[in-house]
Parts: C-alpha cells; structure tokens; sequence
C-alpha cells in the first residue's frame, strides 16, 4: 500500500498539535513520574518530604542570624526574606542547572518509544514547583507564629505568582534540557551562569542593595528580580508586586520560548545521536 | 485483503558518528575560534530498503551484526528520523527494545507496570484491568512488590514483556529479547504473539536465532550491508541467511589464516 501525500505515521509528532496531543496523551505519566521522583528523592532519608521544609528554614536562620551579627541587620525580617527568596531561588536555578540534564535523563524512555521530549523538563518543572510549594508551609507557619501581620489578602496571590513563575521558567528548562543532550560540559557552565545570577540578584542581600544606580538597569531587567518580587511581596510582605515585574518576566519568557522551539525543531528528531 | 499497517518506502538512514570530546561547548568554541570545521561522519546504516508489512504477519530480522536491524526497528519506531524515504505506521504501535530501559530498578514491580503503561499512554483504569494478566503472565508471585533490583535479567524480560503486550497495539516491534528468557517463557511468548495476531496486530522481530525466525515468523527479511538481501518464507530467507554466514566464515577463517602465515 503505497504512502499517500500527506499521510502521517502515527509516531509523527512535527506539528505542534501533535505535539501538543501527544504531551496530553501523556498527562498520568507525567504526575506518575512526579511522584516517583519525589518519592526516589527522599527514599533513604528519615525524615521524607519533611526535609524540603527543614533544609531551606535551618539554611534561613543562620544565614540570617550571620548576617544580623556581622552586619546588623534586623534577624526577623531578614529570615523571611532569605527563606523566601531561597526556596524561589531553588526553583529557578535547578530548573537550568538540573534542566541541563532532564531530557538527557528520560533516555530510558525515549530509547524504548517515541515522546516528545519536552516531557522530561516538564516533569522536573512540575517536581520543583511542587517542593516549592511544600517548602512554603515552613514560612507561613513561621509568619503565622511570628508575623501574623503579614498573612494578608495577598498572600495566595504569591502562589498564583509562583505558578506563573514556573511556567515562564519552563521555557528555559526545556532550552537547558537540549543543550545538556547535546553539550556534555552544559552541566558545568549552566552552574557558572547560575551562579553568576545568584551573585548579581537580590537573592540573599537585601534588595536595596541593587538599588544603586550601576546596578539599578541591570536590576530593572533582570528576571531573577523581578521573579522575586513577585513571589516575595504578596507572601512576607503583604503587598502586590509592581506589575512590570509581570512584564519583565513575561518578555523573558517569550525569548525562552523562541530558543526552545529551535532547539526543538534542530534537536528533537535526533536526540539519540547524542546519547 | 490484509489492512497493511507498516509503510517502508524507498528508507535510507545514517547515523552522524561524532568523537565524544566533539559534545561539549569547550571544544565547539575552540574550533570556531580557531576556524576549524569538524562534522561528523556518518555511517549509512540503511540503504534504500522498501517493504510492507500487513495485518496478521509476523515479520522476522535477521542478519548479520551492523546489517541494519535495529536501525531499521528504531526507524519504524520513530526514534531515528531517515535520512530520505519514508515509513508510516498505521496504527498504535509497542516497543521493545532493551531490557531494563525505562524501568525504576528502585521500585518493585507494580509500579514499573503502572510507570510504563502510563508512558504508552494507558489510563490508570486499562493499567489496573491488565496489571493481574501482567502479573500472572511474568509468573513474579510475590517478587511483583519487591524492588526491581532484586529481579534476575529472565524476570525483567518476562515483565517487560508482559507489560508490552498487554496494551492494546496494532504493530509490535520486539528487537532480541528472548536470550534472557527461559524455555517455558519462550513458549508462553509465542501463544501471547499468536494471541496479538489474533487481535488484528503485525510483529517486527529482530533476530540473530535463524531457529526462533522459523518457530516465531510467517515472514522473514535478510538485511546485508542496509539492504534487503532477502525477503520471503522463514525456512527459505534462514536457509539462505545461513549458507552465506557459514561462507563468509570460512572466507574470513581463510584470509585470517592466510594473514598468520605471512
């Protein structure tokens, strides 16, 4: 039987809503992963999911209280800043630096049958998302006992925000996920381009820092700040975040959605070379 | 007539062989820096192979190493893109390819089943009517809740199986599984194949056991050097398959010989 013009075999997922069908098609294996990467996460420790709270809330407190020391900042408003802006940062930065190796990871499956691969970044997407959220609980059961003040009408704005975060990063993710297939060093230097962010982001100093006038462009165009502001306003601070911080994200967004559609259209098909 | 559920036309494919030290950005960067310009080989793997697989066939690969038969297997399956021809396949399609892929070693059994129908995108419904079949099928008793890990290669294969077959699918495609695989198991995976056909399915097997083609396939194809060297009856395409391995052997025992001397 001869292939007529057109015909599609059903392993053809070249337009996007294929694409998109055979991701759908995907969704009970996508919250199953979820699962099992959590689950596979904290398999051999005690404590379980209770560490995504412990680890960020210890790593706030002496920070903070470091810091207080040394610099004399005020400790109960700089632990809810830190605490806030790490778990965040949490999500950003594995969502590159871990984003690096996510499709490269999923071989298992893609050797097997054929996904399409933004599967992969998308389940530690979702993964990260969720430890953030389960992380919060920490903060709001410390504002609630220590400043319940700022427990407002905002605060599930945060996690409207959050999701909104997470989905801009996503883009990234799945960008990061085909150069690490391809880039065996991409691990590497995606941490030396974290960790550069980190430096110059008002992750653990105080934001006014940035505020500087050599910094202060930088600052109005970074998505790690403008990231920050609106998880951490609505959340410890009671207060909506400036909506070009919507904008600044959103554009950074749109860029990270154009280099993931080329990454996906050169790499995709060929992923298997690279393994 | 059959409904034909596989389409090779006029396939040709290559594989890009790259050093390894070529994969990284450190290296990308010196070269481009330096001018220098370094593409990959590539290996053709298929040449030009057409044919057509219809419901009810079960189709056996074989030839020697590096003659194209996963190649063409993972073709068919989408995981390489060819290089010019085409392939469609008309229907769901399952496949096995490795053993131990896409399985959590860390988990047990049960829910190795429920992770790999979730990826061939079964419901939790369709996975929960078949896991019992699943189970009694791989014959794990009681291992089906102990971690994978602690499973031999036969019971991984008898799973993987299982699992592969037990979801609705119009094409097979299975690339040398049963070595692992006990005599009893090898029966039971034939009456499952025959149970497939029954279902209105096709298989693709590769194979390297001329003994298992025959036993398992109404249809064999010979690739030599990504090309299809035969294709037609199990006992004739094997016969013939064997013959020609049996004189390159002695071509090569010859030379080999001949070069000890010298």
């Amino acid at each position: 039987m001869p292939i007529s013009p057109g015909e599609r075999s059903v392993t053809d997922y070249n337009t996007p809503s294929r694409y998109i069908g055979a991701l759908w098609a995907l969704r009970h294996f996508l919250i199953n992963s979820v699962r099992l990467e959590l689950a596979n996460r904290f398999r051999y420790t005690k404590l379980g999911t209770i560490y995504i709270i412990m680890q960020p809330l210890l790593f706030a407190l002496m920070f903070a209280w470091m810091l207080s020391t040394i610099q004399g900042q005020p400790f109960g408003e700089y632990v809810f800043y830190v605490y806030a802006n790490m778990i965040l940062w949490d999500l950003l930065s594995n969502s590159i630096h871990m984003g690096s190796l996510s499709i490269a990871s999923g071989a298992g499956y893609f050797r097997m049958q054929r996904l399409p691969l933004m599967i992969f970044p998308l389940r530690l997407n979702v993964t990260l998302t969720y430890s953030l959220f389960i992380s919060s609980v920490g903060i709001i059961f410390l504002l609630l006992v220590l400043q319940p003040q700022s427990l407002t009408v905002t605060t599930p704005l945060a996690y409207v925000n959050a999701t909104y975060i997470a989905v801009c990063i996503l883009p990234f993710s799945v960008a990061s996920g085909y150069v690490g297939l391809v880039f065996h060093d991409w691990r590497q230097v995606s941490a030396l381009c974290m960790q550069a962010l980190w430096f110059t982001s008002p992750v653990f100093l105080h934001k006014t820092i940035f505020d500087r006038s050599d910094l202060a462009a930088w600052n109005s165009i970074n998505p790690i700040s403008s990231a920050l502001d609106l998880w951490r306003m609505p959340l410890i601070e009671g207060t909506y975040p400036p909506s070009d911080a919507y904008l600044v994200l959103g554009l950074w967004a749109l860029g990270g959605v154009v280099l993931a559609v080329m990454l996906m259209q050169r790499y995709e098909r060929r992923a298997l070379y690279f393994m | 007539m059959s409904k034909c559920l596989i389409t090779v036309q006029d396939l040709s494919m290559g594989y890009p062989i790259r050093a390894s030290a070529d994969n990284s950005l450190k290296s990308t960067l010196i070269n481009a820096l330096s001018g220098q310009k370094r593409g990959a080989t590539v290996v053709r793997a298929l040449n030009n192979v057409s044919f057509e697989v219809y419901q009810g066939e079960r189709v056996g690969l074989i030839g020697a190493n590096g003659s194209g038969k996963t190649t063409l297997l993972r073709t068919i399956a989408g995981l390489y893109p060819p290089a010019s021809g085409q392939v469609v396949v008309r229907g769901p399609l399952r496949s096995l390819f490795e053993l131990g892929i896409g399985l959590d070693l860390e988990e047990p059994g049960r829910s190795n089943i429920y992770n790999r129908g979730y990826a061939m995108g079964a419901s939790r419904q369709v996975i929960a009517a078949a896991e019992q079949s699943i189970i009694d099928f791989a014959a794990l008793g009681e291992f089906i809740d102990l971690p994978m890990k602690s499973y031999s290669s036969g019971m991984q294969v008898k799973l993987m199986f299982a699992i592969a077959t037990s979801f609705d699918a119009d094409v097979l495609l299975l690339d040398e599984f049963f070595g692992a695989g006990d005599a009893i198991f090898m029966s039971r995976a034939q009456a499952r194949m025959q149970e497939l056909l029954l279902k209105s399915g096709c298989v693709v097997i590769a194979t390297h056991s001329t003994h298992s083609a025959i036993a398992i396939c109404t249809r064999c194809i010979w690739l030599r050097q990504g090309e299809i060297a035969m294709d037609g009856d199990p006992a004739e395409v094997c016969d013939a398959y064997t013959q020609w391995a049996a004189e390159t052997a002695a071509a090569i025992g010859v030379h080999a010989l001949a070069g000890t001397r010298v």
